[in-house]
């Protein structure tokens, strides 16, 4: 056989396995995004019943946007290796619902979004997951709108993702498994949230500058509702009704002795705290709703005797971790260190405990210290800490709308010990109420109703002693109790984007603040585990040298910036003290000597000040030097360092070719 | 290719081979191939893709206007394969050496392509660069770089057939870029919304795949597919094969 047939044979081998062999993939990537995840495996292997899903594609859609036809590729492919992992529980298929045919009517049957391409032609590219035996009259679809979406919890045989959005790839994997887990979680764990805070959103109403818009729910929420069924706790009879597999207290405002009792019994009885208080909460918003709600929060929820706290008067701070922040001063846009807003990586997470998972890279904003007294029945295993080098600031150096960040980094002060900003508590503490149920305060919130409508009434004496009727002196099992102490992070600003597509608001996280969250609640409450799945959607890989080299700058010379602004203030107070002054009043004589004293200070004022200011331009140009210095060596050393290499190495190698030529001839001679 | 055939093919490609490398490194042509690229390739991701201002530890910034770097200057260098040899007349006295046109085809290719090669890896000090920076995804940046070496391979195969249709070697250069650039280009909403009004969908997908730069991205996201690799392999493997039967009828001649 010649070169040349071995070759054919070759070109007709390269063909065939460039079609067949699409899907055969090596994952090189850090957290193999494109490999089945654990988690995923599991859920999967764990369907208990047969789902089959529905891909509506348009034609129209796919021909005219190449992107859609890659991500139908893509959705393809993962349907076709989650259907090889279910054991035949699960089962996809491609429809294609092109315009005025009855799988464009089934696809707006099932609750997909029509996407409009051009005047007139809606086009489908979404996906509907229903169960095989439900009965055909019960499907009922529910809008869909991102990574959470939102289903019609208990009734629902079909789950749908509206649009897939090929911006957001990256957790295709997410929202299929929430999909997935929608239909197949056949009992989702009951998490309670007590709070004077309104995750769910606000209505809109009339303040003081209007009529306010009503707000949305919060991100974190959305996502807890699609592993957890989440109820509001309003009053302590509704602790004991709902009994709930986990209690959030969300910065929760002083709470009676009554519902300090019913949280006592319900921890004592194996319900999970997570408790979220905030010594000094940044994104509070005084509310009419929520009347003696405040800016702190503490534990005072928890009995006295518990000896749990989060040290007063002070908030947590680390230069090593700290923000920087936009800031405004002197009228001037300035980035400054925000010594208090701090950015977390693996090293603060000491314990690598399943109740963090594996986030790591969240944003806290002014965190409290938590921290056991002694005396205290508990444990306390830190989850979260500062690195060695923080320590606090004293909450008073935080107030003001911005605070005073320079004056901040003044009051900072280094600790000793080590900062816990969250950390897990176990212990078995006695009763604090060995009288039982305290009765109802003046005004206390009233219980919800009950579905059942049989524990509402009205007689106090009979609420009394109808709350945890059987209280218990002691916790069954040791009680568990998270604490965190910050809420901040559980607001939008601090960790997730919305964006719009197609009507629809998607949310693009930019830190691992949500998958924190969810990794707290999924272990606490039990509940499947979706947050290590959301984290690979995250790819954030910053500068971090760069970083680095512009804290140490600004920690070296943000003092002496602020020693001289300061003092060029302070000059040109004075100068303009001077003027009036020196300007002879009416009908005065003029004093020539003190004319000239005063002339001669002007000037000498003056002349400070102009050297100030040129100091004062020294230092800023020095705060950017080294992050500049870097920058223009990276440009150096990537531009020309390569070319020049090349240069010399073929001048190098002609010269020695030339050599050997001489060396050749000089022989053959 | 455990065939004798496969040793009795190395033992005559390997002088060829170093012969076309000395060829290439004897004259400052491929030393300033090398130079451009390597100064384009560093000071793109900076300059015009704002590598300091998105400030994330990846390569996306080089590897997005690398298609198009390698698009320009491979046919800078593919032009001169065979119409150096043709215009020269050497092409008959090589064909009358003891060699089979194969051997004399993939040597010329092979030869090209380790000049690209060179150039591709000669960007390594940014590789170096988001490292001390930050972490990066290390993964995906070495999935970008075999993808930037395979699809370099498609482009010079591609421009040394043109190449040996060409006596002029400017033609070939102009004749290459065009040929790659609508290759490069076939899976955009230009290309498809063009053909999308008349072409059935089976060769609407056909078009969209047939792409350059969708392999080259589909790659790049840090996924090694099988398919994607024998796509690249097929286009080489087709246009040397395609060369080889051009030249077997030119030397017949």
């Amino acid at each position: 056989m010649t070169h040349f047939r071995y070759l054919q044979i070759a070109v007709v081998a390269a063909l065939i396995l460039a079609g067949v062999g699409g899907g055969i993939q090596i994952d090189a990537t850090e957290k193999k995004l494109y490999t089945l995840s654990p988690t995923t495996v599991r859920v999967v292997e764990g369907i208990d019943e047969p789902l089959s899903l529905r891909f509506y594609v348009s034609e129209e859609l796919v021909r005219q946007v190449p992107s859609y036809a890659q991500y139908q590729q893509r959705v393809t492919d993962l349907l076709e290796k989650i259907a090889r992992t279910s054991n035949g529980q699960f089962s996809s298929e491609t429809i294609i619902a092109d315009s005025f045919s009855s799988e464009e009517d089934d696809a707006l049957a099932a609750g997909l979004t029509p996407i409009p391409l051009s005047p007139g032609i809606d086009v489908f590219f979404g996906l509907a997951l229903s169960r095989v035996n439900a009965a055909p009259e019960d499907n009922t679809a529910s809008e869909a709108a991102n990574f959470d979406q939102a289903f019609d919890q208990d009734s629902a045989d079909t789950a749908v993702i509206a649009v897939l959005n090929p911006g957001r790839e990256q957790y295709l994997e997410y929202d299929l498994l929430n999909l997935i887990q929608d239909l197949n979680t056949g009992e989702r764990p009951k998490v309670g949230i007590l709070t004077s805070e309104f995750p769910f959103g606000t209505p809109s109403f009339a303040n003081s500058f209007g009529q306010s818009a009503p707000s949305g729910p919060w991100a974190i929420i959305e996502q807890v509702e699609s592993i957890a069924q989440i109820d509001l706790v309003f009053a302590p009879e509704d602790l004991e009704r709902l009994n709930p597999k986990a209690l959030i207290l969300l910065h929760p405002e002083p709470l009676s002795p009554r519902m300090q009792f019913a949280i006592e019994q319900y921890a004592f009885r194996g319900g999970k705290l997570l408790i979220f208080a905030d010594p000094h909460y940044d994104s509070f918003a005084p509310s009419q709703y929520a009347p003696e709600a405040s800016d702190a929060s503490s534990l005072q929820g928890l009995p006295a005797s518990w000896k749990v706290q989060l040290r007063p008067d002070v908030a947590a701070a680390d230069p090593s971790l700290a923000l920087g922040v936009s800031y405004q001063r002197n009228g001037r846009n300035e980035v400054a260190t925000h010594l208090s807003w701090v950015r977390t990586a693996d090293e603060n997470y000491p314990s690598s405990s399943v109740v963090t998972g594996s986030a790591s890279d969240v944003i806290f904003a002014s965190p409290g210290v938590v921290e056991v007294l002694p005396g205290s029945p508990f444990a306390l295993e830190p989850l979260v800490v500062m690195s060695p080098e923080g320590g606090t600031v004293p909450l008073t150096g935080l107030e003001g709308s911005p605070p005073d960040l320079f004056a901040l980094s003044g009051m900072f002060e280094p600790s000793q010990e080590p900062i816990t900003i969250a950390g897990l508590l176990t212990g078995s503490p006695t009763t604090a109420f060995p009288n039982g149920a305290p009765p109802p305060a003046e005004g206390e919130a009233q219980p919800a109703p009950s579905p059942e409508g049989t524990d509402a009434t009205s007689d106090p004496e009979e609420q009394t002693a109808a709350l945890y009727a059987e209280p218990l002196a002691e916790p069954v099992v040791p009680i568990t109790l998270l604490v965190v102490a910050d809420v901040d992070f559980l607001r939008d600003r601090f960790w997730v984007q919305r964006s719009n597509f197609l009507n629809q608001t998607q949310l693009i996280p930019t830190a691992e603040n949500g998958a924190l969250f969810l990794a707290m609640v999924e272990s606490l409450a039990g509940a499947e585990g979706l947050a290590d799945l959301q984290l690979r959607g995250i790819s954030n890989y910053p500068f971090t040298h760069l970083n680095d080299l512009r804290r140490d700058a600004e920690q070296q010379f943000q003092g002496r910036e602020q020693e001289l602004e300061q003092r060029v203030q302070e000059l040109l107070q004075q100068l303009e003290n001077r003027n009036p002054a020196s300007a002879p009043a009416d009908g005065q004589p003029t004093n020539d000597a003190t004319q000239t004293n005063d002339e001669a200070l002007v000037a000498q004022i003056r002349e400070e000040l102009v050297t100030t200011r040129s100091e004062l331009r020294a230092v800023n140009r020095q705060l950017n030097e080294d992050v500049e210095s870097v920058e223009r060596t990276v440009t150096w050393v990537n531009t020309l360092v390569m070319p020049l290499v090349v240069i010399l190495v073929y001048i190098g190698w002609r010269r020695r070719s030339t050599r050997r030529l001489r060396q050749g001839i000089s022989h053959a001679r | 290719m455990t065939s004798p055939d496969f040793g009795s093919f190395l033992g005559a490609f390997s002088p060829l081979y170093k012969r076309e490398m000395r060829h290439w490194f004897q004259s400052p042509f491929a030393v300033i191939f090398l130079c451009i690229f390597l100064l384009a390739a560093g000071a793109f991701p900076i300059f015009l893709g704002n590598f300091f201002g998105t400030a994330q530890a990846n390569l996306s910034q080089l590897f997005v206007f690398m298609p198009w770097l390698l698009l320009v200057l491979i046919p800078a260098l593919s032009m001169r394969v065979w119409a150096d040899e043709r215009r020269s007349g050497t092409i008959e006295l090589l064909m009358t050496l003891p060699v089979t046109t194969t051997q004399v085809v993939f040597a010329k290719f092979f030869a090209v392509w380790t000049v690209v090669a060179i150039g591709i890896l000669g960007t390594f000090p940014i590789w170096i660069t988001v490292n001390w920076l930050g972490s990066p995804d290390n993964g995906v940046i070495m999935t970008q770089y075999v993808a930037a070496t395979l699809l370099g391979g498609a482009y010079t195969a591609i421009g040394c057939l043109i190449s040996m249709f060409c006596r002029q070697q400017t033609a070939a250069f102009v004749s290459t870029l065009a040929v790659c650039f609508v290759l490069t280009l076939t899976g955009s909403p230009l290309i498809i919304s063009a053909i999308s009004e008349w072409a059935p969908p089976a060769l609407i997908a056909l078009v969209a795949n047939i792409s350059l730069l969708h392999h080259f991205q589909l790659i790049g996201r840090g996924v090694i597919d099988v398919g994607d690799m024998f796509y690249y392999l097929f286009v080489i493997l087709f246009a040397l094969a395609l060369s080889i039967r051009v030249l077997s009828g030119v030397t017949a001649k």
